[in-house]
């Protein structure tokens, strides 16, 4: 059986270049699948059959391409189709979940308490590695399934689902680094009145301006403000030294 | 504050070009989190703990982003370069929670941020006239319209984080500058690590005191230590 060529693979690694509102990844996606739609039946047709809007985690997007170019190849267009427009929404829930809400903020939290402790280099070379390791092998492996898969993946969506099982052990890691991160900072300061006052007000404007989904940026804006404006009145605080 | 050599400027170039490809084109390595593109632009200029403790600000206060469908996520790499440029060339990691320049990076890097988002969405706007082009080819079924998207959209992904990179490296420096001259001067290490703890407690679902606690300890560990 004739397989999908690698450099449908390559492609999905610039899946997001040409993103623009009406398409989304629309672009990405058709470019990909480019090197298996030349190799079907009427290559025109399958051009012309997946200019549509696409949307996904770039992380978990190999397997939903990998499986639609496996099925293209096969001719079978009804369910390229459907692995298209039922799978990408709810791997890409999965994806954004396990990759954006837990393995990077775990990492970067990791590495800030390393930063924080004094081991800069080692604290930011581990966790660039250690999530390249994870997405990448995942890339690689969910384009392998999902070609291995084709129509099949609908059903066997979980072969290719990032692991949840750790999701709660990384999110483990994000709150002792949350607590760790202010008390290591703190007790290393030997605890400086600046760094108790500012991370205090900090604490305050930043769960206020989370439950009012602020931008960080501006709470961090605000907070210098403040801090200026408390150095002008010569307020008694941390930041009048 | 000495102004960033002329090559110098030009490897920030190059690597802002590599970092805009990184962030918003999908190739997703993560060297543009603020954290590590801060840490690459420190070792371009020769000044990696200066890079490490911009970066890190930046990658405080946006710890956790989830850049999803069409959401305005700020230009976090620019941020991270843009705050290790106006760090003084001297500034190390041994004090800099409590460095009071630290609250001049800080607030240039979050403003490069948002001026860089804003760009991204302009180029995705530009993007969204060539794809209509595009779309029609394909609809013909010409694959070189596709094609062509595709790499147009890459060069202006390069050219842009190639040029406001360049440019928050000249200007940063000189802004800075006039910033410490007006008396901006504040110790915000502590402000960025509150911000970072209240978005990484509101990124988990369920608060648990074991956890909670084992963190208190192994903060207090790592500090003594």
């Amino acid at each position: 059986m004739e397989r999908p060529p690698l450099a449908v693979f390559w492609r999905t690694c610039m899946l997001d270049a040409s993103w623009h509102p009406e398409r989304m990844q629309g672009g990405g996606y058709l470019y990909a699948l480019l090197p298996a739609l030349a190799r079907a039946e009427d290559p025109a047709a399958a051009t012309r059959h997946h200019t549509v809007t696409f949307g996904t985690n770039i992380y978990v997007a190999p397997a939903v391409i990998g499986a639609v170019a496996q099925l293209e190849l096969q001719g079978e267009r009804g369910a390229a189709t459907r692995v298209r427009d039922w799978l990408a929404a709810p791997l890409s829930g999965a994806a954004d979940l396990f990759y954006w809400g837990a393995l990077r903020p775990a990492l970067m939290a990791s590495a800030l308490v390393g930063v924080v402790f004094g081991s800069p280099a080692l604290a930011v070379a581990a966790a660039w590695l250690l999530f390249n390791i994870t997405a990448t092998w995942g890339r690689w492996r969910c384009f392998r399934r999902g070609v291995a898969a084709s129509a099949r993946l609908l059903q066997e969506r979980e072969r290719v689902r990032p692991p949840r099982s750790w999701i709660v052990p990384l999110h483990r890691i994000v709150l002792i680094a949350a607590v760790a991160l202010p008390v290591l900072a703190i007790v290393r300061a030997r605890f400086a009145a600046a760094s108790l006052l500012d991370m205090g007000l900090a604490l305050g404007v930043g769960y206020y301006a989370a439950r009012r989904q602020v931008s960080p940026g501006i709470a961090f804006l605000v907070l210098v403000a403040l801090g200026v404006l408390m150095q002008r009145l010569e307020l008694p605080t941390g930041w009048n030294r | 504050m000495n102004p960033i050599a002329g090559t110098d400027i030009a490897l920030l170039a190059v690597l802002g070009a590599l970092l805009a490809l990184d962030q918003d084109a999908g190739l997703g390595l993560q060297l543009s989190q603020p954290l590590v593109a801060g840490a690459l632009a420190g070792l371009l200029l020769g000044r990696f703990e200066a890079g490490v403790a911009g970066g890190a600000l930046i990658q405080m206060i946006w710890i956790v982003t989830q850049p999803v469908g069409g959401a305005r996520i700020p230009d976090l790499a620019l941020g991270g370069v843009c705050a290790v440029a106006a760090l003084p060339s001297g500034a190390t990691l041994g004090t800099w929670l409590q460095n009071d320049e630290l609250a001049v990076a800080g607030v240039l890097g979050v403003l490069a941020a948002f001026g860089g988002g804003a760009l991204l969405r302009l180029q995705r706007r530009i993007q969204s006239r060539l794809a209509s082009r595009a779309t029609k080819g394909a609809l013909r079924g010409e694959t070189g319209a596709v094609a062509a998207l595709q790499r147009d959209a890459i060069v202006l992904h390069l050219l842009r984080g190639g040029a406001s990179t360049a440019l928050v490296a000249v200007l940063a420096p000189v802004a800075a500058a006039w910033a410490l001259e007006l008396g901006l001067r504040l110790p915000v290490g502590g402000a960025g690590l509150g911000l970072a703890s209240v978005a990484l407690l509101r990124a988990t679902p369920r608060l648990r005191l074991p956890w909670l606690l084992l963190g208190a300890l192994l903060g207090v560990v790592l500090g003594v230590a």
